[in-house]
């Protein structure tokens, strides 16, 4: 499966998000960042890296770092890892693929409908948190991908030059 | 970024090709194109990998053909000047440890060596840290397995191989578990999510599909504490652009049978090289060595000294117009970062002048002239065949030590250069002729008039007001910004960073080409 649409197209007032399942909790992402949804794939993991990357892989030639959400949500990690699936997204023409518990429906939503975080949202959650929308029965958390990006990318450019100890 | 627009000759291989039949390329296809024959290539290799397990299917024609067509096209694209903008290929051996492999580029690596279980070399300890003594030298180790944290706790007894790297002059060795092929591959950038990591230079996708990281032997060599950080930050020559208002240039400095020690801009340098004696031919156009598929010729700065017929010998290789000479030397001393400041110039061919390093006075080597004394057709080729044609830039600089080592850069590039001395001679020049030169490069900081003085002068002429300037500095950025809102600058690059006055020419003279149509 493989959706590519430009934001321009979608209609000014609605905004199409893919859904995805992380800890029966649910999130949405916008579509025009998704490249793809990644089924299980061969993770090479890679030593040093921070705690949300859990490898690279292979995407046709590409190479995909993969990125943990329940890390990014101080949630703890599950360990079937390599069968879960995970959404590929590309950022300044990095691609990167977040993994998710499962992956839900593409809902198109009316952006007058978003609205504020509530207060007592984690505040892991909140930093990379658009806002929410009231679905019945439900409640979806619309993903920052850029405020995730700075919340991952933020300690690591500080300068961290790990010394090392043998 | 859009109107970076790079010029190429589409087809190299046509030799002597019309220069008007160059075309216009944006930088992004190029790249592009380049990535994509990257990709091609290796999923070559992995197929051609498949088809060695499963014996002769009908896919083996298909796949040679493939396979052709393939070499073909890289080979194409490596003999476009294409190749160096984006990515490289690069040999590498791949080594593993903790069952996960890494890949060591080749350059960086002097010998490989066995240790334990019956191996003549033992690895001792000294307060914990790893050590081996090779050949009467005491080398430094860092196991591979610690610094990636894949194990803890003292180091095993059993079988290792140690990987001996080379930074300048300074060896020490990785400790791997297991070594494996070498291997061309395409070397991709590290993510940035992991760019914080000192142990990695890149990453790529070997022919099986894997994905492997490429070791930063400069990482390693930190980690193990033997370098400081000055004499470290010396030896990475390529690593940072940030530096590019360093007034200072890193030196190579090598001892040659007699005399002082002598020093060659590194910049210059393409590797240092350690080959056999035996492997010299002795030719009519002088010593010769088959290196890499191609003839380098070797060169000294004592003619009158015969070269060994045995042993090993030191070579520094420098590569220009594609020849290629090597330089024997006696021993390669050290990389220092130096001021430009020559102390005394030379009327001696093949040398520039002294310049004191460390309380020791250097002589600093022309290596053009050594190229010319080997290739007497170089110049030439340029100077009289294509001279009408290419682009005429004026170079304006007070210090013979710039105007002997720009030039020369500029016109391996493919532009015609002619020098000036001072503000004066270059305004003659200019008032001589007003429609001879393309684009105009000076210096900032001359006596008499200053760089910035001389294009106000030039551009109150109406007939020269549209002739680009570039200003050479070695004063940091946030100063230049001021100079160029101020005054009639079109641009400014660092002096010792001559990838960037070269991008930076080629944009100014795209963009003037793009106005005048």
């Amino acid at each position: 499966m493989s959706i590519h649409t430009a934001p321009d197209q979608s209609k000014e007032d609605t905004q199409e998000f893919m859904t995805v399942k992380i800890d029966d909790q649910l999130f949405g992402i916008a579509v025009y960042y998704v490249q793809d949804v990644l089924a299980s794939q061969k993770i090479t993991s890679i030593p040093l890296a921070p705690e949300q990357v859990i490898g690279s892989i292979n995407l046709r030639g590409r190479i995909v770092m993969m990125v943990d959400l329940r890390t990014c949500l101080k949630l703890s990690s599950l360990p079937d890892r390599e069968c879960r699936k995970s959404i590929v997204v590309e950022r300044k023409g990095d691609l990167y693929s977040l993994l998710v518990d499962a992956v839900g429906d593409v809902l198109t939503l009316p952006l007058a409908e978003l609205t504020d975080d509530p207060n007592n949202m984690p505040p892991a959650w909140h930093q990379i948190s658009d806002g929410v929308f009231m679905l019945e029965g439900q409640i979806l958390i619309i993903l920052d991908i850029e405020k995730l990006f700075e919340v991952m990318l933020q300690p690591l450019a500080v300068g961290d030059p790990r010394q090392l100890k043998l | 970024m859009d109107d970076l627009i790079s010029e190429f000759l589409a087809e190299e291989s046509k030799e002597g090709g019309d220069p008007s039949q160059a075309v216009h390329v944006n930088i992004d296809v190029l790249e592009n194109l380049i990535k994509t024959v990257s990709e091609l290539v290796v999923t070559r290799n992995r197929l051609l990998q498949l088809s060695r397990i499963t014996a002769n299917t009908e896919f083996t024609s298909p796949l040679q053909r493939l396979n052709y067509l393939t070499s073909e096209l890289e080979e194409q694209v490596v003999k476009s000047k294409m190749q160096p903008i984006s990515s490289a290929w690069l040999p590498v051996l791949i080594v593993e440890t903790e069952n996960q492999r890494f890949a060591i580029p080749q350059a960086d690596i002097l010998e490989i060596v066995r240790t334990g279980n019956n191996a003549e070399d033992i690895i001792e300890e000294m307060n914990g840290q790893p050590l081996l003594r090779l050949r009467g030298e005491l080398l430094p180790l860092i196991s591979l397995a610690h610094a990636l944290k894949l194990q803890a706790g003292p180091l095993s007894k059993e079988r290792h191989f140690i990987v001996i790297c080379e930074i300048g002059c300074f060896h020490y060795g990785i400790i791997v578990d297991r070594v494996f092929d070498t291997e061309e591959i395409v070397v991709k950038p590290v993510s940035t999510l992991l760019q914080h990591i000192d142990f990695y230079s890149g990453t790529t996708i070997l022919g099986d599909g894997s994905i492997i990281m490429i070791l930063d032997v400069y990482g390693f060599a930190k980690a193990t504490g033997e370098l400081s950080p000055k004499s470290l930050a010396t030896s990475v020559t390529v690593q940072s652009d940030k530096e590019e208002a360093d007034p200072l240039a890193r030196f190579l400095v090598f001892s040659t049978a007699s005399g002082s020690p002598k020093v060659v801009p590194l910049e210059l340098v393409m590797r240092l090289e350690e080959i056999d004696a035996n492997i010299i031919e002795y030719t009519v156009s002088g010593p010769v060595i088959q290196y890499r598929g191609e003839l380098m010729f070797l060169t000294q700065l004592d003619e009158a000294i015969l070269l060994p017929k045995e042993g090993i010998i030191q070579l520094i290789v420098f590569i220009d117009h594609e020849k290629i000479l090597g330089l024997v030397v006696d021993e390669i001393l050290d990389i220092v970062e130096h001021s430009i400041r020559v102390t005394s110039t030379s009327s001696k061919d093949g040398f520039f002048g002294n310049i004191v390093i460390e309380g020791k006075t250097c002589d600093l080597v022309d290596i053009g002239y050594y190229f010319k004394q080997t290739f007497p057709d170089i110049r030439e080729a340029i100077s009289f065949a294509q001279q009408q044609s290419l682009p005429h830039l004026l170079f304006v600089d007070d210090s013979p030590f710039f105007r002997k080592f720009i030039p020369p850069a500029l016109m391996v590039a493919g532009y015609y250069v002619t020098v000036a001395e001072n503000a004066q001679e270059a305004l003659k020049m200019l008032y001589c002729n007003k429609t001879a030169f393309a684009a105009v490069i000076t210096d900032m900081n001359m006596p008499g008039m200053s760089g910035a003085e001389f294009a106000k002068c030039y551009k109150s002429d109406k007939d020269l007001a549209c002739l680009p300037v570039i200003a050479l500095t070695s004063q940091s950025s946030e100063q230049i910004d001021a100079y160029v809102d101020n005054h009639f600058l079109d641009a400014y690059v660092s002096k010792t960073n001559h990838d960037e006055l070269l991008k930076t020419i080629a944009t100014i003279l795209s963009s003037r080409t793009e106005a005048v149509a």
